[in-house]
């Protein structure tokens, strides 16, 4: 069992959300930087889609009610457990009753805790992830608050228990491609329909992501961008990633609760490997676009894979290793 | 700079959505005959490696796909698929939702009016009295694009959507129709309200809408 002790707005269980359902307008959910989640379930021994707690720019503190193997990833810093530090990318072992405090990091937006065994809550429409539009889903279909106890599943094989304090943490940082975030993405159906003034401002500019940015979507400030006659389109699917220009020219880059359908223009899809890089940039933070083909988004594809492979062979020789 | 590529064949175009989707959109106005080829080629689609999940929409499919599939096999299977001729759908229920319908109920419903140079009674009348056809669910959980909106009460989305709708506002977005089933954000017109639920994700099927149903809007009320 695992108790809140206290938890923002943004605190949710997510996992790597859910599949299937887009046809009755159940979108996925899920966590909002992937790759960090996976690599916080992988240090702690779990599968790599377990349910974790997700959690933005308020502190998030919960305790244990026995010795737990966790781990803290994505936008953490500064995580205490008791009286020691725990960095971020690190797994260490928490003793029952110990808080474990994580305060809002300094730079980006999403950090993850992973806790051996995954955050048990049950599974709806074959996930754990909380959908906030829907009300279903993870903890009660909401965010977590100060006094939730949220169940945790038994111990893993394979995990090193009994050497206490051991920490893993050598080198799994993702590579963050840094402070400049320039986003990969493809061409969308309304692209050349676009105005080119519109077309070169949408490639060449810096874009703002601006405060009403949330896990729906990530709105962006600059240039105004316009079709060349007003487009008034059929709804049609969308997926995570569409950068939808309403009318009001100011692009919108969906991101994990998306809507299933939509019906504005679309410039461009973010790659997948980068939807979790426009997600760590903060409200007032810039991001840039370049065009990539599908050749390119399939071998940053396979790069976040062989990172994530590399993990499980560090984290796997940790546990090995450890006391 | 490149651009999205689109592949014309007769009666569809397609297009790639990023490096795992793929939208097939039927050429021509928005048609029942044309949907129930959608409804058949997503019944087909979604047997085909490769294929993860088919979205229909109005009048068009979205095929999401694995990232490493071949894209031209998945064209082509469609290119096959696609049958304008076919049996016409059949089945779907009918489906009452009584609505109060302007003031705090329906913030947009004056504006909508004004737009179409109708009186409000006169909106809400035509709203009123169409049958309309799901067409697909989607957006947000539950909810359904619903077609027949009489073309003279149609009114172009929002500039700038809302960031937060009710569940159970009655909306215009365009030439459709729907009901928003969870509280989200959205740029259609909100021209009433319904006390209705249309999705319960405890029970089997967790939507009160499928496609193939026909909705009427019965008028619980008018605030001017």
């Amino acid at each position: 069992m695992m108790e809140v002790l206290r938890a923002g707005p943004l605190a949710t269980v997510q996992d790597l959300g859910r599949r299937g359902l887009r046809a009755l307008g159940v979108g996925t959910a899920g966590a909002m930087d992937e790759l960090a989640l996976r690599v916080a379930n992988i240090l702690v021994g779990n599968d790599p889609g377990a349910a974790c707690v997700e959690t933005a720019l308020l502190p998030l503190g919960v305790r244990f009610d026995r010795r737990v193997r966790v781990a803290v990833t994505g936008a953490v810093d500064g995580t205490r457990l008791g009286d020691l530090d725990l960095p971020p990318y690190w797994t260490t072992i928490a003793d029952a009753g110990v808080a474990l405090e994580l305060p809002p990091a300094r730079d980006g937006t999403w950090g993850y805790l992973a806790v051996e065994g995954g955050i048990d809550v049950p599974e709806m429409m074959g996930s754990r992830s909380t959908d906030l539009k829907g009300g279903f889903g993870g903890h009660l279909g909401r965010s977590l608050t100060a006094g939730d106890r949220l169940p945790v599943g038994g111990p893993r094989g394979g995990a090193c228990i009994a050497g206490g304090r051991g920490g893993i943490g050598f080198g799994v940082s993702p590579p963050h491609g840094g402070a400049k975030v320039v986003l990969r993405a493809i061409p969308a159906k309304e692209h050349a329909s676009f105005d080119d003034r519109s077309r070169t401002s949408f490639w060449t500019a810096g874009w703002t992501v601006a405060k009403d940015s949330n896990r729906i979507g990530y709105r962006l400030a600059g240039p105004a961008l316009a079709t060349t006659s007003p487009l008034e389109l059929q709804s049609h699917g969308i997926v995570p990633g569409v950068v939808q220009v309403p009318p009001s020219g100011q692009p919108v880059v969906q991101l994990s609760d998306a809507n299933t359908c939509g019906g504005y223009p679309k410039m461009a899809v973010v790659i997948g490997p980068d939807l979790r890089r426009l997600a760590q940039v903060r409200p007032g933070g810039t991001v840039r676009f370049r065009e990539v083909t599908r050749a390119e988004a399939s071998a940053a594809i396979a790069a976040d894979r062989a990172y994530l492979a590399d993990v499980a062979v560090a984290a796997r020789l940790g546990r090995e290793t450890c006391p | 700079m490149t651009t999205g590529s689109a592949t014309e064949s007769p009666g569809f175009v397609l297009s790639p959505m990023g490096e795992a989707a793929l939208l097939v959109e039927a050429v021509g106005p928005l048609s029942s005959d044309v949907q129930g080829v959608v409804w058949r080629l997503a019944a087909e689609a979604v047997t085909w490696s490769g294929v993860a999940e088919v979205v229909p929409g109005m009048n068009n499919l979205l095929l999401v796909l694995d990232p490493a599939c071949d894209f031209r096999s998945i064209e082509e299977a469609i290119a096959r698929s696609w049958s304008p001729a076919g049996p016409a759908a059949t089945g779907g229920r009918d489906i009452e939702v009584p609505v109060a319908y302007g003031g705090a109920d329906g913030p947009d419903l004056a504006a909508l009016a004004v737009h179409a140079g109708l009186s409000v009674d006169e909106v809400v009348r035509r709203h009123s009295s169409a049958t309309y056809t799901v067409f697909a669910l989607g957006s947000h959980p539950g909810f359904g694009y619903l077609a027949g909106l009489d073309a003279s009460i149609a009114m172009p989305r929002r500039p700038v959507p809302r960031t937060r709708v009710e569940a159970g506002s009655v909306v215009v977005g365009g030439a459709q129709a729907g009901v928003i089933a969870a509280t989200s954000p959205s740029g259609w017109h909100v021209v009433g309200r319904t006390g209705l639920r249309f999705f319960d994700p405890t029970t089997e099927p967790p939507a009160l809408l499928a496609p193939g149903d026909r909705v009427r809007f019965v008028r619980r009320g008018t605030t001017l």
